[in-house]
């Protein structure tokens, strides 16, 4: 092993690596990605209720840049911006990437990775809040999210879902808890 | 109604017998109360020792002229509780029910929903009065603008505001006092007669915060509602409830008894009450729908 | 039926949370006979943020439970507030028209709608209303027509068996998940530091309220600015549930009310049920789905085990220290040592 892991943190070279990476087709195909699940599943939105408003600010610590998610239904929006340059929102959510995937995945229980620290919350609880049990209900694969369908859902959820382990046991990340 | 009333609420506290009959001596011969509200409301196991004193206390508060009326456990446990509740409750004397237990046992005769029953608005109101409420203590958490409203609906029922002493929180199965002092509540030496308003409980960062007496747990600030004669005449409000302490409670209903009089405002109700050693800070955040602690005037 | 797995069958009737339509999905497939769910709104006692069920999913959501044989309990527990009665009412309408088996309320005013209103309507006593005795039961069961009273958690099973024996109603009693020390409906400890309470707003120690700070090396867990607990470096951090904080009282500092704790009464399924228990509550509509899975079918092999005559209790208890991940557990009341 080149790098001694660090409860999932990306190793800091490979996060230097990314901060090269170009930023707006992530965010443009993220915000695709939340604006057709508004238009499959409308319950969702209605779950978020006011806090659909709200400025989520999603920040893998491991990573050179920072999401700001705005789920305001089909009007949604997901954008990168560089650390130094990240807004204000409502909330922050904060914790290695590996942490933050597992937590729309359902491999982490919200709960259990606050409580170790893993995972760190500040501003709006409320909105996290309504935020996390929404992810509760929504269920979503990572293909479902990213607008798969039949058999290359299942290609691709297997193969994510393989990756995302291999890199959680390569990174020591915390234990899964379901 | 035009005329405010004034009560001494139920003792939660483990006092002596001695202490206790002086107390009432003092209040049937000083207090300018109309209504005096007696019997052991927390815990059971006082029961056996003053039990002795109450008739005693019941005549001399009677024959100085005051509505007494007799409270009743709040969380009956033991056949011991419920047979207290059930003889008090059938009795033709006025009692106060702090459990839905002796409504069932009134059978329509009149009776005081005290501010351990869990009357929120208006129909459950409403009910109870059907089955005999004729007065109703508020749960202590109840903002001002709910009791307006079931004053309203019910302009026939007396609402008693719990407006003086410690906040009565919350009850449990769990003595608290015992487990201070690590004992059982089965053998609990009645520790809790040590603390005659309450053992005060303090956060980690020694704010003061609470106070504990046996199952209960109360606020460790003073609540005090001092809103005005008038203002208390609009909201519908009949009666204010002032809860026993140990310091000059007769001072307290002296200055009670200048502000529903209209003598005094509530400026100088309040310093008035601030000159008195009182057990805790006043608080009044409930009246408003603000956390209980909180004191408006902050 | 409701209640008449008692009667046929002697089985315990496992009754499980469901915050969530996917929770409610998991809780039938994993085996739940009953699952317990509430409106979106302020009508139920656990009104937290993007939690909960609109008309529409309850209706689905019965529709689906029914499909795999579990009853649906809709919880319209909280106290009405005045003024505002038609929300409850509203409520209790909507459960009706759902067709959900029963109805969980505590508020006299909501009892008093649904007799009224909704006659064949099943009502069961919600724990907010903190019955515990033959008398007060017997009110709710005489004025309103309650079938079945969900038990305080501050009873003994000793004396849950002398109670089963004085009332005709059934009786639910709590078996897993969070613990409350104080007599539920009866307490406004949370609205004193917050003016948010289970009976006002159907919430206790909100998340909206709850700040952590950190101060040198220690991290303070605090309520509506009140500090609840400390955790020190690598001390795994608590949420400040107000009675489960750390205080001072008599110049000691300890977990006063209960230590941070939940209730596991596992190991008291056959004592229960020979206490004449009905149902078996599992409590728990925050959590996910994942827990409501896993914990439901514990509970489902533990109750079918009792039923076989057997005793499942390591099977069981290996299926749910998973759960509390190491959390430190109590049987609560139940056993008299606890007070």
């Amino acid at each position: 092993m080149f790098f001694k892991p660090d409860r999932g943190l990306f190793p800091p070279a490979l996060q230097k690596a990314l901060g090269i990476l170009p930023v707006p087709p992530l965010g443009f195909a993220l915000t695709k990605a939340v604006r057709r699940l508004a238009r499959t599943r409308p319950d969702l939105f209605d779950r978020l209720d006011t806090y659909k408003r709200s400025h989520f600010i999603i920040d893998p610590v491991d990573v050179p840049h920072v999401f700001r998610l705005i789920p305001n239904g089909e009007h949604a929006s997901v954008e990168l911006f560089k650390r130094k340059d990240a807004p204000e929102g409502a909330a922050r959510i904060s914790g290695p990437l590996i942490v933050l995937l597992g937590l729309v995945d359902g491999t982490y229980d919200g709960d259990a990775v606050f409580f170790t620290r893993d995972l760190v919350i500040e501003g709006d609880t409320d909105a996290v809040l309504a935020l996390r049990n929404t992810m509760e209900e929504a269920d979503l694969s990572p293909a479902e999210f990213l607008g798969f369908n039949g058999r290359s859902r299942e290609v691709v959820d297997g193969a994510t879902n393989k990756t995302l382990d291999h890199l959680r046991r390569l990174l020591d990340a915390p234990t899964a808890t379901s | 109604m035009s005329k405010i009333e004034l009560s001494i609420g139920p003792n939660f506290f483990n006092w002596s017998n001695e202490k206790l009959v002086d107390f009432y001596a003092r209040i049937a011969d000083e207090a300018p109360v109309e209504r005096v509200y007696i019997g052991e409301v927390i815990c059971g196991k006082r029961m056996p020792f003053n039990d002795k004193v109450w008739p005693e206390i019941y005549d001399r508060l009677s024959n100085a002229g005051k509505t007494v009326v007799f409270s009743t456990i709040a969380l009956p446990v033991t056949v011991r509780d419920r047979k207290s509740i059930n003889a008090l409750s059938a009795d033709s004397e006025l009692v106060e029910a702090n459990d839905i237990a002796s409504v069932h046992k009134r059978s329509g005769q009149p009776f005081v929903g005290g501010p351990f029953l869990n009357i929120y608005n208006e129909q459950t109101a409403k009910v109870l009065m059907n089955l005999g409420m004729e007065t109703f203590c508020p749960p202590v958490e109840l903002p001002l603008t709910s009791v307006e409203a079931i004053a309203q609906a019910l302009p026939d029922l007396t609402i008693e505001l719990f407006a003086f002493g410690r906040l009565p929180l919350a009850v449990s199965g769990r003595c608290y006092h015992a487990r201070a002092h690590k004992l059982h509540k089965d053998n609990c030496q009645f520790i809790c007669d040590r603390d005659l308003d309450g053992m005060d409980v303090t956060t980690l960062d020694d704010q003061k915060f609470l106070s504990a007496n046996g199952i209960q747990t109360l606020s460790h600030s003073v609540q005090a509602i001092t809103l005005g004669r008038d203002e208390l005449l609009t909201k519908g409000i009949g009666r204010l409830r002032l809860s026993p302490h140990n310091i000059d409670m007769i001072a307290i209903a002296e200055i009670y008894r200048d502000l529903v009089a209209g003598n005094i405002e509530s400026a100088e109700a309040e310093a008035r009450l601030q000159a008195q050693p009182l057990p805790g800070a006043l608080a009044n955040g409930y009246v408003t729908g603000k956390p209980g602690h909180l004191w408006q005037a902050d | 039926m409701l209640g008449q797995r008692n009667d046929n069958n002697p089985s315990l009737e496992l009754v499980c949370p469901a915050g969530t339509p996917a929770a409610l999905k998991a809780a039938a497939e994993a085996g739940a006979h009953s699952i317990y769910c509430g409106l979106r709104n302020e009508t139920n006692a656990r009104n937290f943020p993007g939690l909960n069920f609109s008309e529409k999913e309850l209706n689905a959501g019965v529709r689906l439970a029914h499909r795999h044989g579990s009853h649906v309990l809709v919880a319209v527990n909280t106290f009405a507030r005045a003024g505002d009665t038609h929300i409850w009412k509203r409520a209790v309408d909507a459960v009706a028209a759902s067709g959900a088996d029963a109805i969980i309320a505590a508020d006299i005013a909501v009892l008093d709608y649904a007799k009224e209103k909704h006659p064949d309507l099943r009502l069961h006593l919600s724990v907010q209303a903190a019955a515990a005795t033959p008398e007060s039961i017997s009110f709710y069961q005489d004025t309103f027509g309650v079938q079945r009273v969900v038990l305080p958690r501050v009873m003994s099973v000793e004396e849950i068996a002398k109670l089963n024996k004085e009332i005709t109603v059934e009786t639910e009693v709590f078996v897993f998940g969070g613990l409350c020390v104080m007599t539920e409906g009866r307490c406004a400890l949370s609205s004193y530091a917050t003016g948010k309470s289970p009976n006002l707003t159907g919430v206790c120690s909100p998340p909206g309220d709850v700040s952590y700070d950190e101060e040198g090396s220690n991290l303070y867990a605090r309520l509506g600015g009140f500090t609840i607990d400390g955790f020190g470096e690598g001390e795994t951090a608590g949420y400040p549930t107000l009675c489960k904080g750390r205080f001072k009282a008599e110049g000691e500092t300890s977990y006063l009310f209960e230590d941070p704790v939940s209730l596991n009464a596992a190991s008291l399924l056959p004592r229960l049920k020979k206490a004449g228990v009905t149902a078996c509550k599992i409590e728990g509509r925050q959590r996910g789905k994942a827990y409501i899975s896993q914990v439901v079918k514990a509970f489902r092999t533990a109750v079918d085990a009792l039923d076989a005559g057997g005793n499942a209790e390591e099977e069981v208890s290996a299926m749910l220290s998973a759960m509390t991940e190491g959390g430190r557990e109590t049987t609560g009341a139940y056993k008299k040592i606890w007070r």
